[in-house]
């Protein structure tokens, strides 16, 4: 993929001229929603979140359905009205500069089809570069570009209800992107997609992450599709941020206490295991995997499986994926 | 990824400082201009609802004036309620057609990226709006001759004429943008809006002249919308004053402020509706 020259250093120019450049690309603080539903009843979506993402950073924000994954988002977008706190992109509030703050980001929002499919994919992308103040003679080489690099160009002229659904999320990214905004906020972009169409998806952002530089806040279930994308990643739960650190040191901080047990025998006669453990079988056994975070609590559990006549294979340490760390974090609350 | 990508070299100039150095006027024209443009583009993807009009509202007229001639049709009743009803079409394409296109766009997600562009989305409205008048007026035209035709009738053509013509087409924008303001905050709006514009139609002269009214009714038919400003173009139409004269009479000076009052409530009532939207997080 060539590198857009505008965007590789994940800086634009503009913002290098007046000193944003020093700014975080993404700044919200206390950031709380609370839905009033029409019985009176009050539902509090987000509740004081505040996070900070650098210029290039790939963000993930992970939580299960109903955490304020897309409540964030869209009050990032100024899609959603905060109850209180603030959003800033990079460095325009939301709530008092929109015009300039939504002008940084590119949105693909969740479950929707951002894209109109009864207009071909170039009327698309012209439609979306105008709507952000672009003229045709700057959107059409880009637009190009675009689908050229999505290999979409050959079918530029189709309308996008007739594309396979990974290809109209091809067209909602390209979207997102026709202006060359900074920052990308990818909402479940690859919910809904066959594996193919996911991977398709998964590729196209890893390199518009790894090779524009562009800031990317992700929220992803596919919790491998976050590790191998996010620089860091958040995990949020009933509105609240539970976890917010880089990928590599979450995943460590897990490391020690994750253990990976094998057995011979049947899955039966394993005894119940403590919380958070997974039990998996195959050709020669019983493999359980989960936190133990202490030798007392491991040595219990071995001593369990002796006195069952389990015949013992292996104890290990392992390497945590995000997924048991999301599990944990979320189980522990 | 694609062969050729490697290949095509990519664009050197974008991204938000190419927004932001241009005149914010500038931005707004192209915006309405691409919301237009976009209008008709949707709008011409589905002619069905231009041929089923062109179709139907002709013999529709006639049948309700056959209904009203108590099985004739009365031919001093056609020209002013022709004038009338000329204006059906114009109002069916600014709210029933760009109402089921917002909703539409709520339940896609699209209605959400117009958020995300630099001009507000009251005006963007407008310039979906716009061309949507414009096709109306042309299709009226075409019902209206196509009509008088069949009629063997004449509509005399005046030019003074087009200025109150024009206040009824901004009085339907107004309540147009009211009616999208409902339908972002009301998923009932599609039911309010079939009962009120079969009122507006029922009250406006469309079927009888309003002089044929009870007292109470011609009061209700004045507040509601084009009823003035129709009444203004049948006086300079049919009974040939001049707009001075029209004007002297009060009449045009009250349909000028109806449509003026009724865009600005229509504007506040959208952009009111917007936030509230937002608020509640329903903006799709």
């Amino acid at each position: 993929m060539a590198i857009d020259p505008a965007t590789r250093s994940g800086t634009p120019p503009a913002a290098r001229a007046d000193g944003r450049a020093a700014l975080p690309a993404i700044d919200i603080a206390s950031l709380t929603k609370v839905y009033e539903r029409g019985n009176g009843a009050r539902l509090t979506a987000v509740d004081a979140v505040s996070l900070t993402v650098p210029r290039g950073q790939v963000f993930g924000l992970l939580g299960p359905n109903g955490a304020g994954k897309t409540t964030t988002i869209k009050m990032m977008s100024g899609l959603v009205t905060p109850t209180s706190g603030t959003a800033r992109l990079n460095g325009y509030d939301v709530a008092r500069q929109r015009s300039q703050a939504v002008r940084q980001i590119g949105a693909v929002l969740e479950g929707a089809r951002n894209v109109y499919w009864s207009l071909s994919a170039w009327q698309n992308l012209l439609y979306f570069g105008r709507l952000k103040g672009l003229s045709g003679r700057v959107i059409a080489p880009r637009a190009e570009w675009l689908l050229r690099e999505l290999d979409l160009w050959e079918r530029r002229d189709q309308t996008v209800g007739g594309f396979s659904r990974g290809m109209q999320q091809k067209v909602a990214i390209a979207a997102a992107m026709i202006a060359g905004p900074p920052i990308l906020l990818l909402d479940e972009p690859t919910i809904g997609l066959d594996v193919q169409a996911a991977r398709t998806v998964r590729g196209w952002v890893t390199k518009v992450a790894r090779e524009q530089g562009k800031t990317i806040v992700l929220t992803t279930h596919q919790l491998a599709l976050a590790q191998e994308l996010c620089d860091r990643v958040a995990v949020i739960r009933q509105g609240r941020i539970v976890a917010d650190l880089p990928t590599p040191e979450l995943l460590a901080r897990f490391r020690q206490d994750l253990y990976e047990i094998r057995v011979r025998g049947r899955p039966e006669a394993v005894p119940q295991p403590p919380d958070g453990f997974v039990i998996g079988t195959d050709d020669e056994g019983v493999t359980l995997r989960g936190p133990v975070p202490d030798h007392e609590r491991l040595y219990g559990l071995l001593e369990q499986l002796r006195a069952r006549n389990l015949p013992l294979v292996s104890v290990k340490p392992v390497e945590p994926s995000l997924e048991d760390v999301f599990v944990r974090l979320i189980e522990e609350g | 990824m694609a062969a050729t990508s490697s290949t095509f070299p990519a664009p050197t100039t974008i991204g938000p400082e190419a927004m932001i150095e241009q005149p914010f006027g500038w931005l707004v024209l192209r915006a309405l201009l691409n919301e237009a443009f976009k209008s008709l583009l949707l709008f011409w993807r589905r002619p069905v609802n231009l041929i089923l009009m062109l179709v139907t509202v002709p013999p529709m007229y006639l049948v309700f004036q056959f209904i009203i001639g108590d099985g004739q049709i009365d031919r001093a009743l056609v020209p002013p309620t022709l004038l009338a009803f000329m204006f059906f079409p114009i109002l069916y394409l600014a709210t029933f057609v760009v109402i089921g296109d917002v909703l539409e766009e709520i339940n896609t997600g699209t209605f959400g990226q117009l958020h995300l562009g630099p001009v507000s989305p009251a005006l963007l409205l407008v310039g979906r709006l716009v061309p949507l008048l414009l096709v109306g007026i042309v299709l009226a035209v075409l019902i209206v001759a196509e009509t008088a035709l069949a009629l063997g009738v004449g509509v005399p053509l005046s030019v003074p004429a087009l200025l109150p013509m024009a206040l009824t087409v901004l009085d339907i924008a107004g309540f147009a943008l009211l009616i999208c303001g409902l339908a972002l905050v009301l998923p009932q709006t599609g039911s309010i809006l079939h009962l009120f514009s079969g009122i507006v139609f029922a009250l406006n002269g469309s079927f009888f002249p309003l002089a044929l009214f009870p007292g109470w009714a011609q009061v209700v038919a004045q507040v509601l919308p084009t009823t003035l400003a129709i009444e203004a173009t049948q006086q300079v139409v049919l009974h040939g004053q001049s707009l001075g004269a029209v004007w002297a009479s009060g009449l045009l000076p009250w349909a000028t402020v109806h449509a003026v009052v009724l865009v600005l409530l229509g504007t506040l009532a959208f952009v009111a509706s917007d936030r509230r939207a937002m608020r509640r997080g329903t903006l799709g």
